[in-house]
């Protein structure tokens, strides 16, 4: 049924049939688009401008934001920020072909207030919100509202055709969204002013995830982030857990994955989807979006690493991985082919063939490891991410590698200055608000907060950021492939750290550091790239194999090996898997780097002395051994939209100068 | 289902059938399917391992009281998980004799040297087929190996898990299955050190 001037409150009190595609389809309005557009901003222009303050009280009818409550006794934070309040949008059956929409992103301007005249109703329920925020499609001249009040009850995903502008309270500029949860302040990751840790030394302002901005389009509704670590608390009092979906590896069935000692993936999955706006402890980066959680920590078999990563593969979008290999050790650590063949279809099948999109701890064993030794976060259905601290510079642990795609924030130790974000609630975990649960551990967490912390770092806490800002994207353009994510998340990145001597532009002109790979991921400028992105073409592949035996040179006349690229078709590079066999004694000893036909130059390997690490125990060196015997497979993601083409150089060195043997290696280069 | 439980007993004599074949057997029997020096394969890569002589793996429910048992001082838990505990020996305890129960296996290092990360057997095998293989086909050919069916594994088809016995056991079978040529991968479900990060 089509109303026009009759009662949209009627309209929602009635049956819910016209949600289908049948109703989406009536009264395409496209010419509407220039006319709100034009509307909005003359409106906009005469009767606004005088930015978008919020309400001095709010009223109990708003949603409820209220003012920060006081932080713990240990927190820094250099100046309070009020939270942002977004007035509600509201229908009164007294103005019935009319909607006041409390808040809408037009172009590069907000405005508030907004009251419409609709034509049609094309759908209304009672569902969850399936939208972040108001919206307006100036292709189909819809406007969709997520929650719209009528007297005490509240309608959601509203859907109307676009009828006139009748009035505009206010606009302004896009500006920072601030949550209310009272531990944001301290959550210099995502809004960092100046805070100062526990060492007093203020974080560089600016350096964050810029997720308050992006927050303007996404909070990750409707994306669904598995969390595959020792566990999650999915009784979390600030988390959305989809009921009965997580699973616990220790009995291998659908169950509750938490245990006291599962706070590592409580904190993680946190920082991914932590609720926000609940006035509540912290705030995810997609702090809209729903967890589930796989313990596969509790039970590290090599059947459940493979099940794991493709475990409701149709359902979720989102896998955030904190673990790998021991650091520190220097080993090379395969990933296994029953691991690789999941994550293969995982980027074939999930999310309705788009491919599911996995985030992976580049890892923390610097400067003995680099993740190119790693065989997960090395993979190229991965995303390899590394730590920044709070200057934006590579947190000291943060493994550097060719491998890694982009950073996000990790900080250093908790007696310096580490993330804020969830903890086991009650006694378990890393706190229990009093003292520390971890034995020989200083207390410096929140006093009287045990479902908190502050005190998580590594590549861990990176990890699920971009898996946040994923989500965002997804929520955006969910038509984005797998692929298409990591093209957006390079392109965006930002520069961190600029001096840094390590700093190239690769073949395509793109700025890339073996530190820091393209740079610090920017969750603004990848959602809003993500909404006008045009998905790549499909992606083909090269290979290519040297297999006549070459004697490993010295430092200063390494052998050099060359293949040749001809006819691959890859005009823009993705990926590169570069497998090396050598007969050496101790694969420490070798240097081995790239050169791509464009003259980028990633290393792959250096000489380090590997670690013998037992639980309790200090390190003990030891030789790192042949493990390039038999091949190992590097990843290379620095060449990113260079072509394929063209003459390949691995040079490979001895600092030992001990005899050894380049014995096989080969390129497969993925592009498109 | 009926059917199911017959399946189901069938499976667990076979098993329980290999367990006895190989109980006990060491180092020498489980690598007579191929040459030394100790190694296991996945994806048809030959991947070198080498043995703590002073550790052993516990997958099994009691697992501190039962080894403790077995010698005059309580073992030390250097590593493991919910699932498996890596314990360090007494001084002159036997680690080979203590990890020859049925829930108990050597520790390996991977790579063969000792910075590599810290492996064991908790049982099992995972299998890769031809893709072509049927599952009918895949089991016809593992039960003309002496071994039950196999479980289908959520990551594809070609995969299945089969059951063998913890320890020495599974890297036999798994060299054994490997050594034949007919397969894709076959390597033992590894229990893997992993790290938090």
């Amino acid at each position: 049924m089509v109303l026009r001037s009759g009662s949209l409150g009627s309209s929602l009190g009635a049956d819910q049939a016209r949600h289908g595609p049948e109703a989406r389809r009536r009264d395409r309005r496209p010419g509407l688009t220039a006319v709100a557009i034009a509307a909005l901003t003359t409106l906009a222009a005469c009767g606004g401008g005088d930015g978008f303050a919020p309400p001095a009280t709010a009223s109990p009818d708003k949603q409820r934001l209220s003012a920060a409550a006081p932080r713990s006794v240990q927190a820094t934070a250099t100046a309070a920020v009020q939270p942002t309040v977004f007035p509600p949008t509201v229908y009164d059956p007294a103005a019935p072909t009319q909607v006041t929409i409390g808040s809408i992103v037009v172009g590069d301007m907000r405005y508030n207030d907004v009251v419409i005249g609709w034509g049609q109703l094309l759908g209304a329920g009672v569902d969850p919100p399936a939208t972040s925020w108001n919206s307006f499609d100036p292709a189909t001249g819809r406007v969709t509202m997520p929650r719209v009040q009528l007297g005490a009850n509240t309608y959601t995903n509203v859907v109307v055709t676009f009828a006139s502008v009748v009035s505009i309270g206010g606009a302004s500029p896009l500006s920072k969204i601030i949550p209310d949860d009272p531990l944001f302040v301290d959550q210099w990751h995502l809004h960092n002013t100046g805070q100062s840790g526990p060492d007093g030394q203020p974080a560089k302002v600016g350096e964050d995830l810029r997720t308050t901005l992006a927050w303007n389009h996404a909070t990750g509704v409707g994306i669904r982030i598995a969390v595959i670590d020792d566990g999650l608390d999915i009784h979390h009092e600030d988390f959305d857990v989809v009921p009965g979906k997580s699973w616990d590896y220790r009995v291998n069935a659908y169950g509750d994955p938490s245990s006291a000692v599962s706070e590592h993936g409580t904190s993680c999955g946190a920082l991914a989807g932590a609720k926000g706006f609940n006035n509540l402890g912290i705030t995810g980066v997609a702090f809209n979006s729903r967890m589930v959680g796989y313990n596969l920590l509790s039970a590290a078999q090599d059947q459940f690493g493979a099940d794991a990563v493709v475990k409701d593969l149709a359902d979720n979008h989102i896998y955030t991985n904190s673990y790998g290999a021991t650091d520190n050790t220097g080993t090379y650590s395969p990933s296994t082919q029953a691991w690789q063949d999941a994550i293969d279809k995982g980027i074939r099948e999930g999310r309705g063939g788009r491919g599911a999109i996995y985030t992976w701890a580049a890892g923390n064993g610097a400067p003995t490891d680099r993740s190119d030794y790693d065989g997960q976060a090395n993979y190229q259905g991965v995303f390899a991410i590394g730590a920044l601290n709070n200057q934006g510079q590579r947190s000291s642990y943060s493994e550097p590698g060719s491998n890694v795609l982009v950073m996000a924030f990790g900080g250093e130790q908790c007696a310096q200055h580490t993330i804020t974000s969830a903890d086991v609630m009650g006694d378990g975990g890393y706190n229990n608000g009093v003292s520390s649960k971890k034995p020989n551990e200083a207390y410096n967490d929140y006093a009287g907060k045990p479902n908190y912390t502050r005190c998580i770092n590594g590549t861990s806490s990176a990890t699920p950021q971009v898996a946040g800002i994923a989500a965002l994207m997804l929520e955006v353009n969910p038509r984005l492939g797998w692929r298409d994510v990591r093209a957006i998340l390079a392109r965006t990145a930002r520069q961190n750290d600029p001096t840094d001597a390590d700093w190239v532009e690769n073949g395509a002109g793109r700025k890339v550091n073996h530190q820091y790979g393209f740079g610090a991921a920017d969750a603004n400028a990848a959602v809003l790239a993500a909404r006008t992105w045009t998905n790549l073409p499909a992606q083909v592949t090269a290979t290519a194999e040297r297999t006549q035996p070459g004697a490993i040179g010295t430092k200063t006349t390494p052998l050099v090996s060359t293949l040749n690229l001809s006819n691959s078709r890859i005009s823009k590079i993705e990926f590169v898997d570069v497998v090396v066999d050598a007969d050496t004694a101790n694969v420490g000893a070798l240097t081995i780097t790239l050169t791509s036909p464009s003259g980028t130059v990633s290393t792959l390997s250096l000489p380090r002395e590997c670690q013998e690490i037992v639980e309790g125990a200090d390190p003990k060196p030891a030789p790192c051994g042949k493990t390039l015997d038999g091949g190992f497979r590097f990843g290379v993601v620095r060449l990113m939209d260079e072509p394929a083409n063209g003459t390949w150089r691995l040079s490979v060195a001895d600092e030992n100068g001990a005899p050894s043997t380049l014995t096989r290696w080969s390129l497969k280069v993925y592009g498109h | 289902m009926r059917q199911s439980l017959i399946s189901s007993s069938r499976r667990g004599l076979v098993v329980a059938t290999a367990t006895l074949l190989l109980a006990g057997a060491g180092l020498a029997n489980a690598q007579a399917a191929d040459s030394a020096p100790l190694h296991y394969h996945d994806g048809g890569r030959r991947i070198a391992l080498s043995v703590e002589p002073a550790l052993v793996a516990d997958f099994g429910p009691s697992r501190m009281t039962a080894l403790s048992a077995t010698g005059t001082a309580a073992p030390q838990r250097v590593a493991g998980d919910s699932s498996v505990r890596i314990l360090r020996l007494p001084a002159g305890q036997d680690a080979a004799a203590a990890a020859t129960g049925l829930q108990r296996s050597p520790v390996f290092r991977q790579g063969g040297t000792p910075a590599g990360r810290l492996m064991a057997l908790p049982g099992g095998v995972l299998v890769k087929f031809k893709p072509q293989w049927s599952r009918a086909q895949q089991n016809a050919w593992l039960a003309a190996q002496g071994l039950p069916a196999g479980q289908p594994m959520a990551l594809g088809a070609e995969w299945v898990r089969v059951d063998t016995a913890a320890g020495w056991a599974a890297l036999q079978v798994a060299n054994r299955l490997q050594a034949t040529g007919e397969v894709l991968s076959s390597s033992p479900n590894w229990w893997t050190e992993t790290a938090s990060r």
